[in-house]
């Protein structure tokens, strides 16, 4: 399929493998959102492997890093041209936009960061979870809604963070990894 | 219902923290679905963008809510309603509509620029150009008309002032000719609101004048991947497809879709020839912050940092 540059098929896989997670986590620690780092990570790739098909590369490395930037600050201009006038210096709207990242609602809520962990958690445990760290119930109110007494639901409380210490230790599956 | 504040405080500080690191990990099955998408299906820009539906400007809320078409999403969404995150549903409904109107063609096209005039100019820009076919779109709320040319070359034009957008050469697109000189009978007004009463409440995204089976047709586009072809010259509804893309009724064809990926104006390929090469940007070496250990958290903001990643 793709036969452009100097890299065979089966290599640009190995490429592909090694370089996924870099250039995720890139974006990850500009945006600071799981799936807007994933989002691009796509445009990335999917712009990358399509130059490759056309074009004669020397460098995929600095290839790839170079269509990364330039879709990070397409990002940014899609996202704040309502609120910047002049795109003319790209360092000074990095800053900007850096800076607006945190005011824009782009991070993550704490639920969304949370809940692929909780959902690999047994429903009893979950349930309680859910309950008092998503919902903020007190333990009284968590035992009344489950119709159990205060003393089930600190112990199923702290059973379910021990399981969440045993989850975080594995790669990030998004859910699919059972403890 | 009132809906309370998730209390991570509630959680042990090393919990948070490996959450935090966790975060920085890519999603392995996303990895690999990347992958198969780019290496077995061939899959190009605009179809992603097609899949994705980010907008860059909705809330967060859109993005988790567009996973629910995973299995597993599912689950999680059985789980938040039995919690009571009924009115994050709500709010999910609410940011679709925003984006909708992003790419909606709206009913009133007052001030709209007429087809015939809008091709009269393009073939006063392109002299002995022959034009195959005019598409109306709105590309983040500015409506534009896409005139397309015999050898697969186009011009965008504003549909209100007929101001030259960009004339980016981008892909080739076979369709049949819409003869030169074509009068349509009905106006393109008229031809959105037979098509929407045929689909009333979906959201169309692009009006097309073109010739199918030798019939000049509007051809009108949803944003669900539905269609409704109405016959340019008196009103006739020829084909109605719905979102999955069954026939209702209306004559075979064996027409697809593909001729959207050629949409041009996102920002993709216009000036990427760039990237990889010396540019405005200060150096080469981009791509910092992306090493293999597993705290890097340098936050490499600026554009000039280039170290920290090695082969």
């Amino acid at each position: 399929m793709y036969s452009g540059g100097y890299m065979q098929n089966d290599k640009l896989d190995e490429f592909y493998d090694v370089y996924a997670d870099k250039v995720y986590k890139f974006f990850y620690i500009k945006c600071l959102n799981r799936s807007i780092a994933e989002d691009l990570t796509s445009e990335t790739f999917i712009s990358f492997m399509d130059r490759v098909a056309k074009n004669k590369i020397d460098d995929h490395k600095k290839y790839l890093y170079g269509i990364m930037r330039n879709t990070w600050v397409e990002f940014l201009k899609q996202r704040y041209k309502a609120q910047i006038t002049d795109f003319e210096s790209v360092e000074n709207f990095e800053e900007y936009a850096t800076q607006a990242v945190y005011d824009f609602e782009v991070t993550e809520d704490p639920v969304s960061r949370l809940m692929p962990y909780v959902k690999q958690l047994p429903e009893k445990q979950r349930m309680v979870v859910m309950m008092r760290v998503f919902q903020n119930m007190s333990v009284r109110d968590t035992a009344d809604a489950l119709e159990k007494d205060s003393n089930y639901v600190k112990t199923t409380y702290s059973r379910a963070i021990k399981k969440l210490r045993l989850i975080l230790e594995k790669p990030y599956l998004d859910g699919k990894e059972t403890v | 219902m009132e809906r309370k504040r998730c209390n991570m405080s509630k959680l042990p500080s090393d919990i948070t923290k490996l959450i935090d690191a966790r975060q920085l990990e890519i999603d392995q099955t996303f990895k690999s679905n990347l992958k198969n998408q780019l290496f077995k299906e061939n899959i190009t820009m605009a179809k992603a963008k097609k899949q994705s539906k980010l907008n860059f400007g909705a809330p967060v809320w859109q993005n988790f809510f567009k996973k629910l078409n995973t299995a597993s999403g599912l689950a999680v969404l059985s789980l938040l309603v039995v919690v009571g995150g009924a009115s994050a549903l709500i709010s999910s409904n609410q940011t679709k509509q925003n984006s909708e109107r992003q790419v909606e063609i709206p009913a009133n096209l007052d001030g709209v620029m007429a087809i015939s005039d809008i091709r009269a100019k393009a073939l006063a820009d392109v002299p002995g150009g022959t034009i195959t076919g005019v598409e109306l779109e709105n590309e983040e709320g500015v409506l534009l008309y896409k005139v397309k040319f015999s050898d697969g070359s186009f011009r965008l034009y504003d549909a209100k002032t007929g101001q030259l957008v960009t004339n980016l050469n981008d892909g080739v697109e076979r369709d049949e000719t819409v003869p030169a000189g074509f009068v349509p009978g009905i106006d393109i007004a008229t031809a959105r609101s037979i098509a929407q009463n045929q689909r009333p409440g979906k959201t169309i995204n692009k009006i097309e004048l073109e010739t199918e089976n030798g019939v000049v047709v509007y051809s009108v586009r949803f944003t669900d991947d539905g269609r409704v072809d109405v016959n340019a010259k008196d009103g006739s509804v020829l084909r109605v497809r719905g979102a999955d893309g069954a026939r209702v009724g209306g004559s075979d064809d064996s027409g697809d879709d593909s001729g959207d990926d050629n949409s041009g104006s996102s920002s993709d390929d216009s000036d990427d020839d760039s990237s990889g090469r010396d540019d405005d940007s200060n150096d080469d070496n981009s791509g910092s912050g992306s090493d293999d250990s597993e705290d890097d958290n340098s936050g490499s903001d600026s554009s000039g940092s280039g170290g920290g990643s090695d082969d």
